[in-house]
């Protein structure tokens, strides 16, 4: 059995093995860690790597290496430094990983911004991503809300994007626009999208739609309000 | 290195898959990252493969994986060392290496009779070496000096082993994601062994 660290107030602490970490105040951990349930209410910066059960970050957070974790919630915001091997994510607030970000299943409320590729079995977004590399995901499922997501490239089994009403903000008429390089997937339905090259087997585009290449195998259906430059059949 | 490669539609196209399957693939490292090849052709940007390579190994998960799950193939592929460990006797009754050339292996660097998977190739690429008559023993011993220097390297990148002979003086070296190595005249490379092939067919044989 391990023992439990508990800040309250602040402190600098070694890494090591935890049964709970808990962090009301401001903590920092100087080296590896280890632990079954991780949970910061105040700031949190660990310097090297993470590796835990449970995630739950109410306030900051901060892993400059890499992390693991099965389980993890973000109200607040996370920062993970290298590689964030996350099972299964659900992020209401804000997480920001420095390389690749992967895992089983990923709800996004909030935003995510990544600089590598990102990689889940499920991806489930109503928020706001910036991702600089891959987008892949057996499904793939985008509801556009608000300001502008963007992959370099999106691939998949199953890609669906729509717009979704602004419920939350009733200000403004802005809605949410996705932008890609590539799409790539065997059934995709796109709205509200930019892209320079989609390809697919069953292809539907919806209202909103600006592509520059289509290459569709089975089937293409356009709706009048998107534009195509170029389609093509194989 | 120029090889033939083949671009994603017409690789989808050849092998009957789809992009959920090659992408799902590419999640589990069954296919490996530096296989993506990006290239701007003129209609945009595409995805390139090395042609033989990925068929090979396309036809190696259809094949293997009505038997293995996905993750155990990942392990197969994946050139990060996996948690083995045999005896001796064991690895002589699996066919990885004959006694003669394990006992040699032994009595040169006077380990224990258990094998992880360092040591398990180090005696494999032996085997290879010794039994198809290239190098002689005190060649394997210098061999196997090389194998036990870079131990890390070898778990982690694409490695290739290389052993050349002049003039009857012979060395051996170990090439780490090279491109291509040039030798002066007169050297003879007697024998060049990819590494990561050795670690698949190891762990064909034991799974």
């Amino acid at each position: 059995m391990n023992e439990n660290l508990i800040i309250n107030g602040s402190g600098s602490y070694p890494g090591g093995r935890y049964d709970k970490i808990s962090i009301r105040g401001e903590g920092t951990i100087v080296n590896d860690v280890e632990c079954a349930v991780f949970h910061v209410y105040g700031t949190c910066e660990a310097v090297e790597n993470l590796t835990t059960g449970s995630v739950k970050i109410f306030g900051e957070a901060e892993v400059k290496g890499n992390m693991e974790a099965q389980e993890t919630l973000v109200m607040g915001t996370m920062a993970v430094g290298n590689h964030a091997h996350l099972k299964k994510i659900k992020i209401f607030g804000l997480l920001e990983v420095g390389e690749r970000l992967s895992g089983d299943v990923a709800v996004i409320k909030g935003s995510i911004s990544v600089d590598g590729d990102v990689e889940y079995e499920t991806f489930d977004s109503s928020g706001g991503f910036e991702i600089k590399g891959l987008l892949t995901a057996d499904t793939i499922k985008i509801g556009l809300r608000f300001g502008e997501s963007s992959a370099e490239e999106i691939g998949g089994g199953k890609i669906t994007v729509k717009k979704r009403k602004n419920s939350l903000l009733p200000f403004g008429k802005e809605i949410g626009t996705l932008t890609a390089k590539v799409i790539e997937g065997d059934e995709i339905y796109l709205e509200n999208t930019k892209a320079e090259i989609v390809r697919g087997n069953m292809v539907k585009l919806g209202p909103g739609c600006q592509i520059g290449l289509v290459e569709y195998r089975k089937d293409l259906t356009v709706d009048s309000r998107a534009t195509i430059k170029t389609k093509t059949k194989i | 290195m120029s090889e033939e490669l083949i671009s994603k539609k017409d690789l989808l196209e050849l092998a009957g898959i789809s992009y959920g399957q090659l992408y799902r693939w590419k999640r589990k490292d069954l296919i490996p990252e530096e296989w993506f090849v990006r290239k701007s052709t003129f209609t945009g940007q595409e995805t390139f493969f090395p042609k033989e390579k990925v068929l090979e190994r396309i036809d190696k998960i259809q094949t293997l994986k009505e038997d293995l799950s996905l993750d155990e193939l990942a392990d197969m592929f994946s050139p990060t060392v996996t948690n083995l460990n045999y005896s001796r006797d064991e690895l002589i009754k699996r066919n990885i290496v004959s006694t003669s050339v394990v006992d040699f292996y032994l009595e040169v660097e006077k380990g224990s009779h258990q094998f992880h998977f360092s040591r398990m190739l180090e005696v494999f690429v032996l085997e290879k070496l010794l039994q198809s008559g290239e190098i002689n023993l005190d060649e394997g011993k210098m061999v196997l000096h090389v194998l036990k220097d870079n131990a890390p390297q070898i778990k982690q990148k694409s490695c290739e082993l290389v052993v050349t002979r002049k003039l009857g003086v012979s060395s051996c070296l170990l090439l780490i994601n090279a491109e291509a190595v040039h030798f002066e005249p007169g050297t003879k490379m007697v024998a060049a062994l990819p590494l990561m092939t050795c670690m698949e067919e190891i762990k064909a044989k034991l799974l």
